[in-house]
């Protein structure tokens, strides 16, 4: 297992290889450009406009900026005389030189000499630094990354344990009044949009009812300080409920028909014949079984959950990484959405495996080889 | 989440009928099954009739003497049922659903924005659906090296969460329709392409096909004389699913702003934009969204009521 | 089953246990403003460092200003509390030369820790703002700085630890709002080594504060916590801010953020949706909430290309001459921007993008502002006069396709604005309809802001409808604006290349008329706006009133226009 564990994680690499040249090669091809959206002022001279893309990078090829990013510019631009300045440098100026004469030490004239370069790379676990806060992207992912895993896990759960009985039932009494209303609920909620839903729910129990907080992860408090989960499950009901909606009815169905699919078994009948109790034949030996095709969905389970966080923590205000990754888009912040992006791969990929491995522990008749 | 490609597709995966006799008596059944499903029938008789009011936008703008882009600053946020308004050609016209915030009439911008929405979520899903049938059937048939290739992208575009794709990829092509149909095309094949590929390396041992190998019928006669036909009842499916999927697609990424933009009406970004008009304008915000749900609910059952029909388990 | 049981009770439990605790703000120790801020996290809360909205709102907070300026008059002046105070500097001289400013600065200010206020602090900022020019600070306050040396400031001494020397490179009346960026920084614990200034710990956790509150506590993505700071030395109750604190809570969905003050969730709110300002209007009549609205400083503008687009040029060549820019094929012709001036209905556009919450605008300087000419008419919408005025130039439609044409180029142009901005794309949705009644065809989008930007300082759009926000307090100079220095392809804010000798002429009078006096200044800028009103580089269109409101619970609640906070020190838990 741990051998077919590994030999999986070392298949991913081309695919992470694949996603990361895509995704930057797209959004390098984005009009527009970073810069633009830092220097909005009208005051902004031409050459302070020219200097910060170069102090950014984006002026260079995608295919060299992409390089920086994924192996880090410490080697692309160097410092050999110890004086903090760069002299040295490959693919990449050393500095800016902003009247062309060669010589980058002149401030007055707005030339620049740049520092070495400091990033490392994603490969060597640098995500670099965000073009708007400035800082490393890694602190902000570190900030923010607990709120989404809260909802999203919290959503997984709820969909699961609302979802996998609803469909249970609905097989079991399959053509029944209860198979008949859980279906067309299914339907209804996967047919409204997500952003709407959430609004109307939020102008229903929060501005109507004033039962539940309109969005946030915390109360608002002058400390600053967050209470444990359950001192603020009111703001987790309505995110949580609408990111499960989804994956409610995705689950209910697929385990109404992974059930009908295990009812038609033989054992079931063997089971049946040999007078054991309707509950205990469906629920010991059908559910159980009817359970294994489920472990496969966990890997698309957590795309669609980090998708759907995007426009749910935008409707509820919560703090977390589909939000962020938004505001990294709009704003052209480069190291952030690639931060976002390879997340999400590596989530996704770790949840394929996951569910590989979930697999086997439920059906002891897979093996990995 | 339903609103993006990933989950939607994802349904018929398991539901899909596997064991089946013979295409041609099946289909047969299928359809006489359908003519007796009721509720299939009212979706999609539901679903021509959208589609038949909003193609004909034209004629009933005319025929109510109204104009979706016609501006009038004295008939702003005009309640559903207002008729008594002094139109184009100075004579009355019939605002059924009242008027936008700019005075335009609001149901034949419903029925424009119907336009986009239904040719996005259509043509997108044909396309998903050219491009996973196609590479289904070649992997399925073929395997080897293409098959691994097709299922390296396929896992590479299966390991970024959509939403966020078509986040970067909104923001580099400015969506027109167009833009959109490819985008949201591009990226929806994989599902099929699973789905396809499965039943194609099933199809590839049946007696007919391995028949038709025998007499030398070239690979492409097989696959889209043999195995093609035999994919229909995936292909209605999942075409119902995704086009329904793709509308909601559109709607979501109009609420972050990178849909389909004004001028253009959608319903997608009719909806999100109507969103600031709650007090004032509450049927604005109601219609765009019934619209969406409507045609969303009819094409699911829709989807449903072909799966049950086509289902080789079922009981008549 | 069993199981599946006892997990639906523990969910309902949850429910139920949820619903007793409906949210209430705790208001134990006085007010706790809460605002909900629409945009993202501040970025940093560096004075020097902060360029976004979020980070100013919060750095204005918690450090001084350098000059004062009188909340009513929009004038600089002389420490002069209430009114004028919060700034550091006491008065100042002007040397006969009028580019040598001497400030003296208020004697026994203090930062929170004791620290006294003087001019190193000043000098600390100076500082930092030529590292900027360096490359080596982050600071948008650069800007004042012009490495040639022909404009700005061009040097900052501090001759004892109370005096503060400015040195302009001429002399303007603008100097005096560029000083305003030598925000005094708390030197004495921020990094001598201006190196360290971009990752300062200081930056995200200010441990001193020289304004009304101090630094609490960041919650990334949801909120920023300040308290208040008792030892503040502009309070209008000596040792005494009145409010508990304040916090500014990330809300991203508009709708939401004005639920939540509805609902009372935040009981501060700056800028309310216009589409909203009815609602809050009847409910502060009703008092239940407070709302102030006044002429704004954020105007939109719909600007005509003068050059050609195919091919576009700097306004001077590098010794300073015009450059022949080529003429736009279609607004090269005045009486083209005439008629689209006459074509467009103004009224309409207010009515329809900011449900009438706007002034009509009759050149480029805004209602609010000393120089507007009152007298000046606004341009009428007549579109007959419009049609007329085409014909007359030659434009008809001869083909009767609608579509106006002279010498075969059809009257037809593309018209841009930045997209997810609803109050521009109505506004452009209008003009596009009310100009194809007069034969104009217009070819309207929205694309992302970005772009766009890049499209405008390339020069090679046709029309555009964007906006400016003008500073407080406003100056009406024209130079960034509508000069050829300022037309610059690449950047420059003179994106139009429209350039006339005679307001050229005025705008320089006007800014380094001697003594500065507003009222002769105003003048000067009334004849400019005629001239701007009849060469037409922007069609004038409107400035978006501005509005705060706040919830009936807070006492002392009176902004001034640009102005939410100044009093903000006095802000009381109002008794019902």
């Amino acid at each position: 297992m741990i051998k077919y564990t590994l030999r999986r994680l070392l298949q991913a690499i081309p695919t992470f290889l694949g996603i990361t040249v895509f995704s930057y090669l797209l959004m390098t091809a984005a009009p527009g450009g970073p810069v633009g959206a830092l220097t909005q002022a009208p005051n902004i001279s031409p050459q302070q406009r020219q200097r910060i893309a170069l102090q950014l990078g984006v002026n260079d090829p995608w295919i060299v900026q992409y390089l920086r990013w994924l192996a880090g510019d410490d080697w692309m631009r160097w410092d050999t005389d110890g004086d903090g300045k760069a002299d040295q440098s490959i693919f990449i100026p050393v500095g800016f030189d902003a009247n062309n004469d060669g010589d980058y030490d002149d401030a007055t004239e707005g030339d620049l000499h740049f520092p070495p370069g400091d990033n490392k790379g994603i490969l060597r676990g640098d995500f670099g630094r965000s073009f708007f806060y400035n800082r490393p992207v890694a602190s902000l992912i570190g900030e923010r990354v607990a709120a989404t895993l809260e909802l999203g896990l919290s959503s997984l759960l709820f969909g699961l344990v609302i979802g996998v009985p609803i469909g249970i039932i609905a097989a079991v009494r399959k053509g029944g009044w209860f198979d008949n209303v859980t279906r067309i609920i299914a339907v209804c909620f996967s047919a409204i949009p997500i952003f709407w839903l959430g609004l109307i729910l939020i102008l229903i129990f929060g501005s109507q009812l004033g039962l539940l907080p309109m969005g946030g992860r915390c109360p608002p408090t002058l400390t600053g300080g967050c209470p444990p989960i359950w001192g603020r499950l009111e703001y987790m009901i309505l995110p949580t409920f609408v990111l499960a909606t989804g994956a409610i009815a995705v689950y209910s169905r697929y385990m109404r028909a992974s059930m009908l699919d295990v009812k038609s078994q033989d054992y079931m009948r063997t089971a049946q014949s040999k007078g054991l109790s309707g509950r205990e034949v469906w629920f010991k030996h059908g559910a159980r079984n009817a359970l294994i095709p489920l472990a496969t969905f966990l890997g698309p389970a957590i795309t669609g959950l980090l998708s759907g966080a995007v426009i749910t923590e935008t409707i509820f205000s919560w703090p977390g990484l589909g939000r962020f990754a938004v505001g990294g888009v709009t704003s052209q912040d480069y190291p952030v959405v690639m931060a976002v992006v390879i997340i999400g791969a590596i989530s996704t990929i770790c949840g394929y495996v996951l569910s590989d491995i979930l697999y086997a522990v439920i059906d002891p008749r897979i093996r990995f080889d | 989440m339903t609103s993006t490609t990933s989950t939607s597709t994802a349904i018929p995966k398991l539901d899909t009928p596997r064991k089946r006799d013979s295409g041609e008596s099946l289909t047969k059944l299928a359809i006489r099954r359908l003519r007796r499903d009721k509720l299939t029938l009212l979706a999609m008789g539901v679903l021509i009739l959208i589609a038949l009011l909003c193609f004909s936008a034209p004629l009933i703008g005319g025929a109510l003497n109204v104009s979706y882009t016609r501006t009038n600053s004295n008939n702003t946020f005009a309640r559903p049922l207002q008729t008594l308004e002094v139109g184009l050609n100075e004579s009355t016209s019939y605002h059924i659903l009242g008027t936008d915030d700019l005075g335009r009439d609001h149901f034949t911008r419903l029925l424009y924005g119907g336009q986009v929405s239904l040719s996005v979520g259509f043509l997108a899903a044909i396309l998903a659906l050219s491009i996973g049938v196609t590479a289904g059937i070649i992997t399925g048939y073929y395997g080897g090296w293409i098959d691994d290739f097709i299922n390296w992208i396929i896992s590479t575009l299966n390991s970024i969460p959509s939403l966020f794709l078509l986040l970067i990829i909104a923001a580099v092509l400015q969506p027109s329709p167009t833009t959109l149909i490819i985008v949201l095309g591009l990226l929806g094949w994989t599902g099929t392409t699973r789905l396809v590929r499965g039943e194609t390396l099933s199809l590839r041992e049946r007696e007919f096909v391995v028949s038709a190998r025998a007499i030398g019928a070239s690979p492409l006669h097989i696959m889209f004389s043999h195995i093609l036909p035999n994919l229909f009842s995936v292909i209605v499916i999942t075409l119902a699913i995704d086009i329904g999927g793709l509308i909601l697609s559109e709607a979501a990424l109009s609420f972050l702003g990178l849909g389909i933009k004004e001028p253009f009406p959608s319903w997608g970004n009719m909806l999100s934009k109507a969103q600031e008009y709650f007090t004032r304008g509450g049927h604005l915000v109601f219609f765009p969204g019934v619209m969406i749900f409507i045609t969303v609910l009819c094409l699911y059952v829709i989807g449903d009521g072909v799966r049950d029909a086509f289902d080789p388990t079922a009981k008549d | 089953m069993k199981n599946f049981r006892r997990l639906l009770l523990a969910a309902s439990g949850l429910a139920i246990a949820a619903l007793a605790v409906a949210p209430t703000l705790a208001q134990d120790d006085g007010l706790i403003i809460i605002e909900g801020n629409f945009g993202g996290d501040p970025a940093t809360f560096n004075p020097i460092l902060a360029s976004d909205t979020a980070s100013r709102r919060i750095t204005g907070f918690l450090f001084p200003g350098f000059i004062n300026a009188n909340a009513e008059t929009a004038n600089f002046s002389e420490f002069d509390p209430p009114l004028a105070s919060g700034g550091i500097v006491d008065s100042w001289t002007i040397d006969e030369s009028g580019t040598v400013y001497t400030f003296t600065l208020r004697e026994g200010l203090t930062w929170s820790d004791g620290d006294p206020i003087d001019s190193a602090d000043v000098i600390y900022t100076w500082n930092a703002l030529q590292a900027g020019v360096e490359g080596i600070v982050d600071t948008p306050l650069s800007f004042v700085i012009d490495p040639t040396g022909a404009t700005g400031i061009l040097d900052v001494t501090a001759p004892d630890a109370s005096t503060v020397v400015v040195t302009f490179a001429s002399p303007e009346c603008t100097s005096l709002g560029n000083v305003g960026v030598l925000y005094p920084a708390p030197s004495h614990v921020l990094p001598e080594d201006l190196a360290l200034l971009n990752d300062a710990e200081f930056n995200l956790a200010p441990t001193v504060s020289g304004g009304a509150f101090t630094f609490s506590a960041l919650n990334p993505g949801e909120q920023v916590a300040l308290l208040a700071n008792d030892d503040y030395f502009d309070a209008a109750t000596p040792g005494d801010v009145a409010p508990a604190g304040f916090i500014y809570r990330v809300v991203p969905d508009q709708t939401v953020l004005f639920e939540q003050f509805l609902a009372g969730e935040t009981n501060v709110i700056d800028s309310p949706a216009v589409s909203r300002l009815a609602e809050l209007r009847a409910l502060a009549e009703a008092g239940e909430k407070q709302l102030f609205t006044f002429p704004g400083n954020a105007w939109d503008y719909f600007a005509l290309n003068f050059a050609d687009p195919t091919n576009p040029q700097n306004g001077l060549d590098a010794d300073g001459n015009l450059i022949d820019q080529g003429a736009h094929p279609i607004f090269g012709d005045i009486a083209v921007r005439q008629a689209i001036a006459l074509g467009t209905d103004v009224d309409a556009a207010i009515d329809a993008a900011v449900f009438g919450e706007g002034e009509r605008m009759n050149s480029f300087i805004i209602p609010a502002s000393w120089a507007y000419n009152q007298d000046l008419p606004l341009i009428e919408y007549n579109p007959d006069a419009a049609a007329a005025l085409l014909d007359e130039a030659g434009w008809v439609d001869a083909d009767g396709d609608g579509i106006r044409e002279k010498d075969g180029v059809p009257l037809s142009f593309t018209l841009y604005t930045n997209e997810g901005n609803g109050r521009r794309t109505q506004t452009g949705t209008l003009i596009q309809d009310q100009l194809s009644q007069i034969g104009v065809q217009v070819n309207f989008s929205t694309i992302d802001f970005n772009t766009l930007l890049d499209i405008i300082d390339s020069q090679t759009f046709d029309s555009v409808i964007l906006g400016w926000r003008n500073g407080w307090p406003d100056d009406p100079d024209a130079t960034q604006l509508f000069t050829a220095q300022s037309d610059v392809v690449g950047s420059g804010s003179n994106f139009t290349s429209w350039s006339n000798a005679e307001f050229n002429e005025l705008n320089t009078q006007a800014k380094t008329l001697a003594g500065c006096d507003t009222a002769e200044r105003a003048q000067l800028y009334y004849q400019m706006a005629e001239i701007f009103q009849n060469e037409l580089p922007y069609v004038p269109l409107f400035a978006i009133n501005g509005a705060y409101a706040a919830g009936a619970d807070i006492a002392g609640f009176g902004p001034y226009p640009s102005l939410l906070y100044w009093n903000v020190d006095s802000w009381s838990q109002a008794t019902p």
